[in-house]
């Protein structure tokens, strides 16, 4: 493999201006991290078919943020556990023992004077009544712990009986419809 | 300081995403104070990898101190099927004419809210289906850039 060509790219700033907009969107002693993607969208049954826990629940607590490198980069990026309090699990697909709480870890957060944006990480607090496409691989980052499925793509949040996508708002619908729609997909690939 | 890797494993020959990669850093130079430069080496880089999130095609992160940007990176996934016809997704151009939009601090527009939700005329736009195509600014775009860096 060849090594050590590389692309290096510098960003040079030769506008006053330009500095005194970066003081605009900066605290005065905060360090900000902030990660964009683009992210590929998949089709339900796909998210379905890399989840192996579905979950009905509300979020009752939110651990304070941890922070990590990423492999093979320098870049840092932070996580933050949240327990939600399950109500039903729609899909059990592991060797996890379904409790009465289950503890998730989900990209982005504040630790100290640096705060890490995540911006297609779901966002949840405390309170959120939510539906979860989980699961504890294919996200290399946070993988052996139970994080959502394709970022937003995979996180609802329910409000007045409607789930709402946080990634792609044309998949919203009626909770109820979300829920037989999902396990119509689960009895499909069971088949 | 960091290793920096070449983009060989996204599966584009090597002088396309040469050539590629460096019209997606030209198509934001022109139009504002601001010109986007290529270095030997800079602690800013574009990289092939597996991004924190496997779903996203390109993941760009910038570290913001007071008063300036101290660092911009941007991994390319590399377990994604690239393409550099201008006409099939995902575009590797597209994706990089975005990503740079991230460096100089504009958002996607799927984050942004009330009516510039999924607000199509910039290269910001990353709303779904994203087409091909959108591998130049928009008049929008140059307004942001000199909102930011001026004319
Ligand atoms: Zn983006």
């Amino acid at each position: 493999m060849a090594r050590g060509i590389g692309f290096g790219w510098l960003i040079v700033v030769t506008a006053v201006s330009g500095i005194a907009a970066y003081m605009l969107i900066a605290q005065p002693t905060l360090i900000r991290s902030n990660t964009s993607s683009m992210l590929e969208l998949l089709p339900l049954d796909k998210l379905v078919e890399h989840s192996k826990i579905i979950v009905v629940g509300e979020i009752v607590e939110q651990k304070p943020s941890v922070k990590d490198m990423v492999e093979n980069t320098d870049v840092q990026i932070a996580y933050t556990e949240y327990i939600l309090k399950v109500e039903r699990y729609l899909l059990n697909n592991s060797e996890y023992e379904e409790g009465d709480t289950l503890i998730f870890k989900n990209l982005g957060g504040k630790v100290g004077i640096e705060e890490f944006i995540v911006e297609d990480s779901p966002e949840f607090k405390v309170g959120d009544r939510v539906l979860l496409l989980l699961t504890d691989e294919w996200d290399d980052f946070l993988k052996g712990s139970w994080n959502v499925v394709g970022w937003r793509q995979g996180a609802y949040t329910i409000k007045d009986g409607i789930a709402y996508n946080q990634f792609y708002k044309e998949r919203s619908m009626p909770e109820d419809e979300l829920v037989k729609t999902i396990e119509e997909i689960i009895k499909k690939k069971s088949k | 300081m960091y290793s920096i890797t070449i983009l060989d494993t996204l599966g584009i020959p090597r002088s396309t995403w040469v050539s590629e990669l460096d019209a997606a850093r030209q198509a934001w130079n022109g139009h504002s104070r601001f010109t986007l430069y290529e270095a030997a080496s800079n602690p800013h880089t574009v990289y092939a990898g597996i991004p924190p999130s496997r779903t996203a095609l390109a993941v760009t992160t910038t570290v913001c101190l007071p008063g300036y940007l101290q660092d911009a990176d941007t991994v390319f996934n590399n377990t994604v099927a690239w393409a550099t016809d201008g006409r099939t997704w995902p575009d590797f151009r597209r994706v990089a004419v975005h990503e740079f939009g991230h460096w100089v601090r504009l958002k996607d527009t799927s984050t942004l809210s009330g009516n510039n939700y999924c607000y199509q005329y910039t290269v910001m736009y990353d709303c779904f289906p994203v087409v091909a195509g959108y591998r130049t600014l928009f008049e929008e775009d140059k307004q942001w850039l000199r909102s930011i860096y001026g004319r």
